[in-house]
């Protein structure tokens, strides 16, 4: 078994230990870990590109900052997802205050889209998708992102959110009744 | 079972968080329940089209240097850490660094020996001087006082100075051997001479 392979079987707790411990490499392949389903869960909860980077990287600012604070009796994932909600609540709450629109950013076309009619195709999708989660309650849009993008257990989220299992499930039904109905698929 | 359960279920099973009997009773009603089965294909295509449109999401290469850098501010170095640190850039500064060092280090190791071995050369009749200078002594009979001063004659080096270390004052005879064995002997302070 090469040591790729080895390095892959740790859990995220052992990564972060390991990192506790002085081992820089071990952040780094813990935050690859989790870039991929951190931040589409944000960028789900706040269907904003600039402001997802910014709560991202805040988050796992946090993460360092507060290192010694993680208790090894909870699984990593709910404790950053946790720190992640919490800071994009924060920005709810201010926002709510400013009364600004999140979806006033429109999706920049990347470079790689030369073909314009494919771009455009794709952009809508994107717009139809973040449609889609608008028409969502933020405690539905919380319960679908950690569940789907996330991959935390209904249970974990139940655990993170304060609520009992049932009502993170219902939840969960909830927004994707509306998702289906508000992205045409019925 | 109610109606609730079973949408829970569903959700359950398609996120593969039902227990092994739970799975197969929910497969036993979905192969009789056509609402069920719709729900699962919606719930499908609904994962298919959100996947595929975030897959473009991505973290931004300047957000992911930021965190590592602070993540690397933030870790408990050991000594090692220090010595070998993980930037490329770092470890190749320090690699020069070693190798710099171990190059002087070895310079200066040759530089020494090459020079304690030209002084061993040159300090050679000197040394046999000395020899002599024993020898002629015991054999005209100098003094007690001047055979002590021999045996304490040292080389310190290849200047041509000789010192009496035992501190003993040599006679005026053993004196006046070193002047005829090698030439002017001049006393520079007490037991040492200038040969």
């Amino acid at each position: 078994m090469s040591e790729l392979e080895k390095q892959d079987l740790r859990s995220d707790e052992d990564l972060f230990r390991s990192w506790l411990k002085g081992d820089s490499q071990s952040f780094e392949d813990l935050l690859k870990r989790y870039q991929g389903r951190l931040y589409k869960v944000i960028f789900g909860w706040t269907r904003n590109q600039q402001l997802s980077q910014d709560l991202f990287q805040e988050t796992w600012f946090r993460v360092i900052e507060h290192k010694k604070d993680f208790d090894p009796k909870r699984k990593f994932s709910s404790w950053v997802f946790q720190i992640a909600l919490n800071l994009t609540r924060d920005h709810w709450r201010k926002e709510k205050r400013a009364q600004t629109d999140p979806d006033s950013e429109r999706i920049e076309l990347s470079a790689s889209e030369t073909n314009l009619e494919q771009a455009l195709i794709e952009r809508e999708q994107m717009e139809r998708l973040k449609n889609a989660l608008s028409g969502l309650s933020r405690i539905e849009s919380e319960v679908f992102m950690l569940r789907h993008f996330g991959e935390m257990s209904f249970q974990q989220i139940a655990e993170a959110l304060g609520v009992n299992l049932n009502t993170a499930l219902s939840r969960m039904h909830q927004a994707c009744s509306k998702l289906k109905k508000l992205a045409g698929e019925n | 079972m109610s109606h609730q359960n079973f949408e829970h279920k569903l959700l359950q099973y398609f996120y593969a968080e039902l227990s092994e009997k739970d799975r197969a009773e929910f497969e036993a009603h979905l192969a009789g329940c056509e609402e069920c089965r719709k729900e699962l294909n919606s719930l499908n295509a609904i994962s298919i089209e959100f996947n595929r449109e975030f897959d473009k999401a991505q973290v931004e290469t300047e957000v992911w240097e930021r965190i590592l850098e602070a993540a690397e501010a933030k870790t408990n170095k050991g000594l090692l850490s220090y010595l070998w640190p993980r930037p490329l850039v770092a470890r190749m500064a320090v690699s020069l660094a070693l190798a710099a060092l171990l190059i002087f280090v070895v310079r200066a190791g040759i530089e020494r020996w090459s020079y304690r071995h030209s002084m061993n050369l040159t300090s050679w009749p000197l040394a046999s001087q000395i020899g002599l200078l024993e020898q002629d002594l015991s054999m005209n009979g100098a003094s007690s006082n001047g055979t002590a001063a021999a045996e304490g004659l040292e080389e310190e080096d290849n200047w041509g100075i000789a010192i009496l270390s035992s501190g003993l004052e040599p006679s005026d005879d053993a004196i006046d051997s070193l002047d005829e064995d090698l030439g002017e002997v001049e006393e520079i302070s007490g037991g040492i001479f200038e040969l």
